[in-house]
């Protein structure tokens, strides 16, 4: 599976309880469409670092790598490639 | 003095003074008041009269700020709605509250604008920043916006205001399960600004961090005290990410941070704020439930003494603010709310309305110029927490020795998550609306992050009724996300009394086991 179907498939299942209507692309903002508040950023963060072994660090946690699909997979596969 | 004239003041004194940062702009005193003033004379252009009740659905930021003064100015009484509200909710609070508009932003109500006023028959305008082309409102209500504002005259209208005209409805969630609107008076806004700036000090040099949002008391109570100085506030609607929050604090050298115990636990947790220098920082304020007393000394212990601390109580029910723990008082008692706040008289009480001796328990009641006129439209609720003018607040506590308060326990099952009251009830029938349900029960149980976290207990008809998911999927189209349960248990019976009555406790004691 795709990393951004993992991503994908977490937030649809989390945050929107099975209905994938209001994810209508990969590049939404999570926070401005109140698909993810401040308390679904944590457990996504928890996700990632159990699911994928990453270590997220606090300087990490910022919208450029948070805040949508696209940009969560980007972030994470820098991560397993050993960038920051 | 009404509150409008709080930012008056302020502006005729330091017109050019900043009062709001949000990002890159800047809005200084003169250009928010005028700002205003122009919303005002469009609202009465409208038909807005005294007492008329104005719906304000906003982010933080300009539009809220110039919104509220706006409506105050033109003689009506803001409804400040929450926007993680269902559309369902604000139509509920809109048509409960007989707003007769909406100030708001297409950010806050997108596609939902209509089904947000359907059937609200009061209603009969809407200013919004600018019009979505996919609205379809009924013909009996205007749309106007920001270039219809921006046309009016900016010069004041004088109208009479006096202390007893309500400046705002706040809603809070209730016992019952449905929203109650604390109706609060400008006397009531103005009297606990005042109270608030005897213990708190702030003067035109002081900025304060706003991460909580102004429709939330706690929130409005930020807006009006730095409004009431000339203070500025610094927006910053990104807490999702602490960290980036935190930056903003540094760079934008703010000398005050206020917080819920879910803030100072995210930011020690997730961020370095307890590891950095805050040269500017002159206070920190906490509020909206209890702070566990280990994080409040882990906060204590990492800042300078310099960068005093307040721990502080109190309910949308009395403006905002009931108490406050002296700083300097804070090692030594640990783990109160403090004293009343100047202006406020703050007791513990028996059932029969005598106080309760050092080390008894009873409820916590407070008196002042800062207490609700009442529920609105709620005589029944009113007359059980307002007492001979008294606001019983639902919370056991005791007083020590020296008179400093401890809260016990709460009378009535709310749900303290994050800054949220949640009705456990409102999810309970919310969760029974589901044909495959029998019982439910929703309780709050401890949280490191948001004091407490939301679980459902569920009876279903058959195994196969439905799952977590569909409980979830549910709850989510009909409620508010910090309204969700965070997990959902099936049981095969709930818990009960001889009367058939749920016992919470007992819930809350198997699960701990």
């Amino acid at each position: 599976m795709e990393l951004s179907d993992k991503i994908r498939g977490f937030i649809i299942e989390n945050f929107l309880f099975g209905d994938a209507a209001p994810l209508t692309d990969d590049s939404l903002s999570l926070l401005d469409n109140g698909i993810m508040d401040s308390v679904g950023v944590m457990e996504l963060v928890a996700w990632l670092e159990q699911e994928h072994g990453l270590k997220v660090a606090d300087q990490e946690l910022v919208p450029e790598n948070f805040d949508s699909v696209a940009r969560l997979a980007s972030y994470v596969q820098r991560k397993k490639d050993g960038g920051g | 003095m009404s509150v409008h004239g709080m930012l008056e003041e302020s502006a005729r004194r330091s017109p050019g003074a900043i009062l709001l940062s949000h990002g890159d702009q800047r809005y200084s005193y003169g250009d928010v008041d005028a700002r205003a003033n122009r919303l005002a004379a469009l609202l009465r252009e409208l038909g807005v009269a005294r007492g008329d009740r104005v719906g304000l659905l906003a982010d933080n930021g300009i539009e809220y700020v110039t919104g509220f003064f706006g409506v105050l100015k033109a003689g009506g009484c803001v409804v400040a709605l929450n926007s993680a509200n269902k559309a369902g909710t604000q139509r509920q609070l809109l048509a409960d509250s007989g707003a007769v508009g909406l100030v708001t932003r297409v950010a806050q109500v997108r596609r939902d604008l209509a089904e947000m006023i359907d059937g609200c028959a009061a209603l009969r305008f809407v200013v919004a920043d600018k019009a979505a082309p996919n609205w379809d409102l009924p013909a009996s209500v205007r749309l106007l916006v920001a270039d219809d504002v921006a046309t009016r005259s900016d010069e004041g209208i004088d109208l009479p205001i006096d202390d007893e005209d309500l400046a705002a409805i706040l809603y809070t969630s209730g016992s019952t399960g449905t929203p109650r609107g604390a109706t609060l008076t400008h006397g009531n806004l103005g009297a606990n600004t005042r109270q608030i700036l005897d213990y708190l000090h702030l003067t035109a040099d002081d900025s304060v961090l706003v991460v909580l949002p102004f429709h939330y008391s706690f929130g409005n109570s930020l807006l009006l005290t730095h409004v009431k100085t000339g203070g500025r506030l610094v927006v910053e609607n990104r807490f999702a990410f602490p960290q980036v929050a935190l930056d903003t604090l540094g760079e934008e050298r703010c000398t005050g941070f206020s917080g819920v115990p879910s803030t100072y636990a995210i930011l020690c947790s997730k961020t370095d704020f307890l590891g950095r220098d805050w040269p500017h920082l002159r206070y920190l304020t906490q509020a909206g439930g209890a702070m566990a007393p280990a994080l409040v000394l882990r906060i204590r212990d990492a800042l300078p003494e310099r960068i005093r601390l307040f721990i502080m109580y109190g309910q949308t029910e009395g403006s905002a603010r009931l108490s406050y723990l002296p700083p300097e008082r804070l090692r030594e008692k640990l783990g109160s709310i403090g004293i009343g706040i100047p202006g406020v008289s703050l007791t513990v009480r028996r059932e029969d309305g005598g106080e309760c001796d050092v080390g008894e328990v009873g409820e916590i009641v407070a008196a002042g110029d800062n207490i609700m006129r009442g529920y609105w439209n709620d005589p029944e609720e009113t007359a059980r927490v307002l007492k001979n003018g008294r606001l019983h607040t639902g919370d056991l506590g005791r007083r020590d020795e020296d008179g400093f308060i401890f809260v016990v326990d709460r009378l009535k099952n709310m749900i303290k998550s994050g800054a949220h009251r949640v009705s456990s009830k409102e999810i309970e029938e919310t969760i029974l609306e589901l044909p495959g349900v029998v019982e439910a029960c929703v309780i709050g149980v401890p949280d490191g992050l948001l004091g407490e976290a939301i679980e459902a207990y569920v009876v279903r008809r058959d195994a196969h009724a439905l799952d977590e998911q569909a409980v979830l999927r549910h709850c989510h189209a009909k409620l508010a996300k910090f309204k969700l349960p965070r997990v959902v248990h099936f049981i095969e019976m709930l818990p009960k009394n001889s009367f058939g009555k749920v016992i919470k406790s007992e819930l809350k004691a198997q699960r701990t086991e």
